[in-house]
């Protein structure tokens, strides 16, 4: 764990109200914009990050240290994010509202290009109808720079198991926007038969 | 930049949604903390009840536990697993190729892709790695596992076996010309394969390579003979048919003793030596049992003899295709179906788009062409033409084409209703090009071809008078009085082009259409005086297969994925017409698109395969493997 957090963490269990506020300021963009991209608007994003901190600060004294303080905030999240969906209208996932189109124009990455960006939209749209467990996965690695041990952690499954879905992840987006990558030569395409030639 | 590196890089740098400016004061009103206490973990509170020191009796205490008690439990535990077979899923795998092998420790599987690339998974990961490209076939891994033998092709065709080290893709030429190989011997001095000359006719071979000296094993097999080396070395095993029963052979690689197994009551497939040697298994099915499914069955082998009969170790293991059997004990295996079959799709002649989803009109099938009316479509399916309504793809009738024994890419009705084109072999072992007459169902051979796998795709004059087919890179024109065949492509050393394929007659039939390499589609005067440039592709899309619109002003293509594309023949921009809907198949493509004499429908293929590899452990009885 980055030195200056295990020192802020150590400060806030004892009680250092000056130590949480910072690691509020250091944390609290990140865990809105993770919740505000799942939960679909601002409004709610809001009232979650809220829950997730109030959860953080009550149960401070159980976080050990055995894992990264960014580790234990996003499974702190994460579950509050399931519980409010599981609690939600019948349960149903709603699919959010585009949350790039509130930040594209202003951050657009390395996606100049008008292509690239909407290639760009594209694939955030395709992630959105991702299945529940791979989004999360993308959430976690991709959006908010996890590395797979951590997205594990949170996710509580094994590091192969977000390794596998990643690789699933990646090949179903690639065909959801029909991007083929082209074949060395044009030498072999779809088989007829097994080692066809004629 | 690879496709899917350039979304990994999209992915991590999407935007970040920013908190509103007011949330991080409210945050800090929220904060409330509360001391720490110091806590204790249970095994310290188990090792110092006091909280101080720790108690040597307890230490004493957990170590006599665990001898006494957990130590036994896990053997017999161990003791106990080993009595059942164990069959579980390789989940990890999802690889769409042919053949495959596990690494001698299980812990990998190699194979190759449809894309050609030689690739290795991890088996408890996924995680998949490319080792090289332009590769086909079944991939067999040396003893040590640091090498993986697979068959490589160039430009030409010329197909060479290499053996690619599995760590760094490095690659050594093992032999020219290859076979098509089989296995690879312990000691890695030899290599099992097959040849087959002509469609159906089959040589079990063995090649030293050493001095590269190919020895024939048995020739004209009659089934697949499946040649494999035994694991402890000097033996090799495979199966011919005689007589309508199979014969298990086992013969030692000097020739010094060839021993045969031929009373199994039924046909005996794919035999693989258990890792131990002391035992052949293969897939069995009895005769007089009227199911399609087969039983597993192990014959015991002793020195260089065949011990006692076939017993049935697993049963009704399905429709399986044993990968190989890994030095760890796994027997490895794909298992899975295939679906599918013919759609047709609306279109506006002349815009050439859809103007209505596909839908699909008959289940299974594989070669397809409309009869000249546009009411019917003549179908290929399980060793019959089936007619069927092209409106509601109801039967109307069949024929039978039990003389023929493969059907090859390519099938055309003339366009005078007479006769139905398509290429393959019969019985005889006679491959070419083929006319079945569409009333009587009589089949003759029109033109003789020397080709391992006839995928010619024979085409209609609109004269009904000529036949266009490909062969070896060349487009051919024949009289269907004579069979006589006349190459209208230039000769090689005069074209800019490797190789003409997939040919189609043009509807004014003065010209042949064909597939020249790099998303381009000439065509050639019957006459094979003037060659023009129809199209060209300019996007990353690349056509697999196409036909002509019957008013020639477009071309309809599948690039062998889920899409069909239409190009018009004037220079236009092509464009996408349809495209299969997304399921969790893990192939799914649609291919052999024909347009309707009428110009209002497209008809074509989908073809839906979904595998899964599984491992099978310890199934062997334990009286007959502890005589190992």
């Amino acid at each position: 764990m980055d030195s200056r957090v295990e020192n802020l963490c150590k400060r806030a269990k004892s009680a250092d109200k000056n130590a949480a506020c910072e690691l509020l300021e250091i944390y609290h963009s990140d865990i809105f914009a993770y919740l505000r991209r799942l939960c679909g608007n601002r409004q709610d994003a809001e009232d979650l990050t809220q829950q997730t901190f109030l959860k953080v600060w009550s149960s401070l004294d159980r976080f050990a240290g055995r894992s990264e303080f960014s580790t234990w905030l996003h499974t702190i999240a994460h579950n509050t994010y399931v519980d409010w969906r599981r609690r939600g209208p019948g349960g149903v996932r709603n699919y959010p509202d585009p949350w790039w189109g509130e930040c594209i124009d202003t951050n657009p990455g390395p996606f100049a290009d008008v292509a690239d960006r909407q290639m760009a939209q594209r694939l955030y749209e395709a992630v959105d109808q991702l299945d529940d467990d791979m989004r999360h996965m993308v959430h976690l690695h991709y959006y908010q720079q996890l590395s797979i041990r951590q997205t594990a952690k949170v996710l509580n499954v094994a590091t192969s198991t977000v390794k596998h879905r990643l690789r699933e992840v990646l090949r179903i987006l690639r065909i959801r926007l029909g991007v083929e990558e082209s074949e060395p030569n044009g030498a072999r395409t779809t088989p007829v038969t097994q080692g066809e030639t004629t | 930049m690879k496709t899917e590196e350039r979304i990994e890089q999209c992915l991590r740098a999407a935007p970040k949604p920013s908190a509103p400016d007011g949330l991080v004061s409210k945050l800090r009103n929220d904060v409330s903390l509360r001391e720490v206490e110091t806590r204790e973990s249970a095994l310290r509170r188990f090792f110092a009840p006091s909280g101080e020191r720790i108690s040597h009796w307890r230490v004493a205490a957990a170590a006599a536990i665990a001898v006494a008690v957990l130590l036994p439990l896990s053997y017999g535990a161990t003791k106990l697993i080993k009595r059942f077979v164990a069959i579980s899923q390789l989940p990890a795998i999802t690889y769409d190729g042919y053949g495959g092998a596990l690494s001698p420790d299980g812990k990998h599987f190699a194979g190759v892709l449809w894309n050609s690339r030689l690739v290795v998974i991890d088996t408890s990961t996924g995680e998949q790695r490319n080792l090289a490209e332009n590769c086909h076939g079944p991939v067999v891994w040396s003893a040590d596992g640091t090498e993986i033998a697979v068959i490589s092709f160039d430009r030409e065709r010329k197909e060479t076996l290499l053996a690619v080290s599995s760590k760094t893709g490095k690659t050594r030429t093992l032999i020219e010309n290859t076979p098509w190989l089989q296995d690879w011997s312990t000691d890695g001095r030899f290599i099992s394969a097959v040849r087959t000359p002509k469609m159906g006719v089959h040589s079990a071979v063995m090649v030293d390579l050493e001095d590269k000296k190919e020895t024939v094993l048995a020739e004209n097999t009659g089934v697949l003979p499946s040649p494999n080396f035994s694991p402890k070395g000097g033996m090799v095993s495979y199966v011919t048919s005689e007589g309508g029963r199979t014969i298990l052979h086992l013969q030692s690689i000097d020739g010094t003793s060839h021993v045969k197994y031929t009373d199994f009551p039924g046909e005996i497939n794919q035999p693989i030596w258990s890792p131990d040697g002391s035992h052949l298994v293969f897939t069995g099915t009895q005769r007089g049992i009227d199911r399609e499914y087969k039983d597993l069955w192990a014959l015991r082998v002793q020195g260089n003899q065949f011990a006692g009969t076939p017993f049935p170790v697993v049963p009704d293991v399905g429709k399986v295709q044993f990968c190989n059997w890994s030095q760890n004990g796994q027997l490895a295996y794909r298992t899975g179906f295939e679906l599918g079959g013919i759609f047709t799709l609306p279109v506006d002649l002349q815009t050439g788009k859809a103007t209505g989803p596909p839908r699909q009109l008959v289940r299974g099938g594989g070669q397809h062409c409309w009869s000249p009316d546009g009411k019917q479509i003549a179908v290929s399916q399980g060793g019959e033409l089936t007619f069927i309504s092209a409106g509601s793809g109801e039967k109307i009738r069949k024929l039978s084409l039990a003389e023929i024994e493969y059907i090859g890419r390519g099938m055309s009705w003339s366009p005078d209703g007479k006769r139905i084109a398509f290429c393959g072999s019969d019985r005889e072992k006679r491959t070419g090009v083929f006319l079945i007459t569409a009333e009587t169902g009589g089949v003759k051979l029109l033109v003789p071809l020397e080709v391992r796998i006839p995928n010619v795709d024979p085409t209609w004059a609109p004269d009904s008078k000529t036949i266009a087919y490909g062969y070896k890179g060349d487009v051919y024109v024949a009289n269907i009085e004579d069979g006589k065949p006349r190459r209208i492509t230039s000769p090689r050393e005069e074209r800019d082009y490797k190789d003409a394929e997939r040919p189609v007659f043009a509807p004014d039939g003065k010209s042949v259409a064909y597939m020249a390499g790099g998303g381009r589609v000439l065509a050639t005067t019957i006459d094979g005086q003037e060659t023009k440039l129809l199209f060209q592709l300019k996007n990353d899309k690349i056509v697999n297969i196409f036909d002509w619109s019957p008013d020639g002003r477009h071309i309809v293509f599948t690039p062998g994925d889920k899409e069909i594309w239409c190009a018009p023949t004037d220079g236009g921009e092509p464009f996408q017409v349809a495209e299969l809907p997304e399921g969790d198949e893990i192939q799914a493509h649609a291919w052999l698109p024909k347009w309707s004499p009428a110009g209002d429908s497209i008809a074509f293929t989908v073809s839906r395969e979904k595998y899964q590899y599984w491992v099978m452990e310890n199934f062997l009885p334990p009286a007959e493997a502890s005589g190992r």
